[in-house]
């Protein structure tokens, strides 16, 4: 017999070109052997960075009223895994979906990227900070999966040293009581060789893990959307559940096949590796994640990346 | 470069598809999509419905996506210089919107030599699921001649012509009829069965082709159970298949694949069934997609 998908609800953006959001997560989920469900919060034809784009948002209330069709024919989920939502509104009718779902499901897995922005840049509406933390305050987020500028946005406050470090992941762990916290890209300085992941988990969160990964001298679009669908999979198959480091190494070696795929096309094609987003859409195509050409690689075992774990003490001050 | 980022590295095919789209469930661009990324297309979608799930449910919620942000959205495609090699036309709710997306897309493949491949969504077993009104706005989309093949199942080859079709006989006459009246290529028909008469079958359906003048058909074995989305993945195999094989090998190929989905579907419905039943048989309204991925992955010689 035939062992049944495991069955996931994916609450982000859809383009009808390129590889962002939930064009990312399902196809990658679906190989991953995810029946995904995709409830798309906006409906564009490409992705924002390309200069020009079509398309609406999808409203807080039609978010609610597919969820609540959803209801009414009783279909239920192993995993939640939402991502770019553009405005409060939207990230506000995500959290009652999610938080419903929890309630129904006991032991159903949330892995929540909350999108909104990267390097100092905000790229949704500012009132989604606090509709994300009103959200990590119902403390039912087992996996979050924030940059280094999204942590900071949530937490309030810069994270300059490890001392900042251990605070924020206090907040995330004990304020918000989320399980795991894997800050996808991390560095103390402006280090242009390479930046780090930065994996806690809660039982143990004074010990985070530092993933150590070299920068591509390339830009890319929906690379966290890529992680995070690859991550809420390669957690949830984890035996114990914890710890999770073997997953994310698992992750971020799916992640640099693809990054290499992509950066040889892409130099195939214009002879350069494209430093930046330009605007300019016969570059930006270029910049396209190859999603469907790596489809052989998302469910590699290999796990090419150590970490090293450091020890936060308590600030001395 | 190893082997896999070689493979990897290798051209992909480009096809837009507009159809519905639906959270839960394989129907329209779920059921569309999937099957093309495994065989390596990249499929760039535009959806016509965000629907909680199918209507064969019983219930569903969501929106219709409107004539002008369907147009807005192509024309958003058009804006970056995206290029295809098909384009697939699938469910569309309204004749607005339907005559909007048919002309674009007529105009499009003029433009770029691009393959148009239209199918009629109007019903299925003697049931219209969409207003009357589609019905001429497929015709005049089909007549313009830019259409490379049609693909309606028995039902809606009906509904195009007008007259029923009893027997084979019949069925050849009429997708003949069909390529001269609407001046297409290419005709495809599905889901053909003769209640009663010279062909009358208990345990099989017909598909039929009809390529330039080379008429065909097939048998394949009938699930006793109504599905929700097969026409579509029908529809997306068929587009990979007959991009690489004649038209009648790709058709085999295809029923066979889709037959083998829908039996595995079935299979996977008895264990834990909705309890649904349309035309007294049970209904299968989930495609077990995911689970079927293997029997999905279909080779072609390299070009």
């Amino acid at each position: 017999m035939v062992t049944p998908a495991n069955k996931i609800i994916s609450i982000q953006s859809h383009v009808a070109h390129g590889y962002v959001g939930n064009k990312v997560a399902g196809f990658v989920l679906q190989c991953q052997y995810w029946d995904v469900d995709l409830l798309n919060t906006v409906n564009f034809s490409n992705h924002t960075g390309y200069g020009s784009f079509k398309g609406q948002a999808t409203t807080g209330e039609q978010v609610l009223s597919l969820y609540e069709g959803l209801q009414d024919i009783n279909v239920q989920y192993d995993a939640m895994l939402t991502g770019y939502i553009q405005g409060a509104d939207g990230v506000e009718a995500m959290g009652k979906v999610c938080l419903d779902l929890k309630e129904r499901t006991p032991g159903i897995l949330w892995l929540l990227d909350p999108v909104m922005g990267d390097e100092g840049e905000l790229y949704v509406s500012a009132d989604v900070i606090p509709a994300y933390r009103r959200i990590l305050g119902y403390k039912k987020v087992d996996i979050i999966t924030p940059n280094q500028y999204e942590a900071e946005l949530l937490v309030g406050f810069s994270i300059n040293n490890t001392d900042d470090l251990r605070k924020a992941l206090k907040v995330f762990h004990e304020d918000f009581n989320v399980m795991h916290v894997v800050i996808s890209t991390f560095s103390f300085t402006k280090n242009k060789d390479f930046f780090y992941c930065v994996s806690s988990t809660k039982t143990s969160y004074k010990k985070p893990n530092f993933f150590k990964i070299p920068y591509m001298d390339s830009y890319f679009t929906g690379v966290g959307d890529l992680f995070s669908a690859l991550l809420v999979d390669k957690i949830y198959r984890l035996p114990g559940g914890e710890p999770i480091e073997p997953a994310v190494s698992n992750a971020l070696t799916i992640m640099e096949k693809v990054l290499d795929v992509t950066r040889r096309l892409c130099v195939d094609k214009l002879g350069v590796a494209v430093q930046g987003k330009i605007g300019d859409a016969e570059t930006m195509k270029e910049c396209e994640l190859r999603i469907v050409e790596c489809r052989q690689f998302y469910t590699m075992k290999d796990r090419n990346f150590n970490c090293e774990t450091k020890i936060l003490t308590d600030s001395q001050a | 470069m190893d082997f896999e980022t070689e493979t990897a590295t290798s051209r992909t095919l480009d096809c837009l598809s507009c159809s519905s789209q639906v959270v839960h469930g394989h129907v329209g661009n779920s059921a569309i999509q999937f099957p093309l990324q495994l065989n390596g297309w990249n499929v760039d979608t535009i959806n016509t419905t965000q629907f909680s799930n199918h209507p064969g449910y019983g219930r569903f919620k969501g929106q219709k996506t409107s004539a002008s942000e369907v147009e807005a959205i192509f024309l958003g495609l058009m804006n970056i210089g995206c290029h295809y090699d098909t384009l697939l036309l699938g469910y569309v709710a309204d004749a607005g919107t339907l005559r909007t997306i048919g002309n674009l897309f007529a105009e499009y493949s003029t433009n770029h030599g691009a393959r148009f491949v239209l199918d009629p969504v109007l019903g299925d077993n003697g049931k219209l699921y969409v207003s009357e009104d589609l019905i001429p706005v497929y015709k005049e989309i089909i007549r313009s001649g830019k259409v490379d093949m049609v693909t309606p199942n028995q039902f809606e080859l009906e509904l195009l012509l007008g007259s029923k079709i009893n027997s084979l006989k019949e069925l050849r006459n009429a997708m003949f009829q069909f390529q001269e009246e609407f001046r297409v290529k290419n005709v495809v028909v599905t889901s053909v069965s003769f209640p009663t008469g010279p062909n009358h079958d208990d345990s099989n359906i017909y598909l039929a082709g009809l390529c330039e003048d080379q008429w065909f058909y097939e048998k394949v074995p009938e699930i006793d159970a109504i599905f929700s989305g097969s026409g579509d993945l029908f529809l997306s195999l068929l587009n990979h298949l007959y991009y690489h094989f004649p038209l009648q090998e790709a058709l085999i190929k295809t029923a066979s694949s889709v037959s083998k989905v829908l039996q595995l579907s079935y299979e996977m419905e008895l264990d834990n069934p909705c309890k649904i039943f349309k035309l007294d048989k049970l209904y299968v309204p989930h495609l077990r997609m995911v689970e079927a991925r293997d029997i999905l992955v279909l080779s072609v010689p390299n070009k």
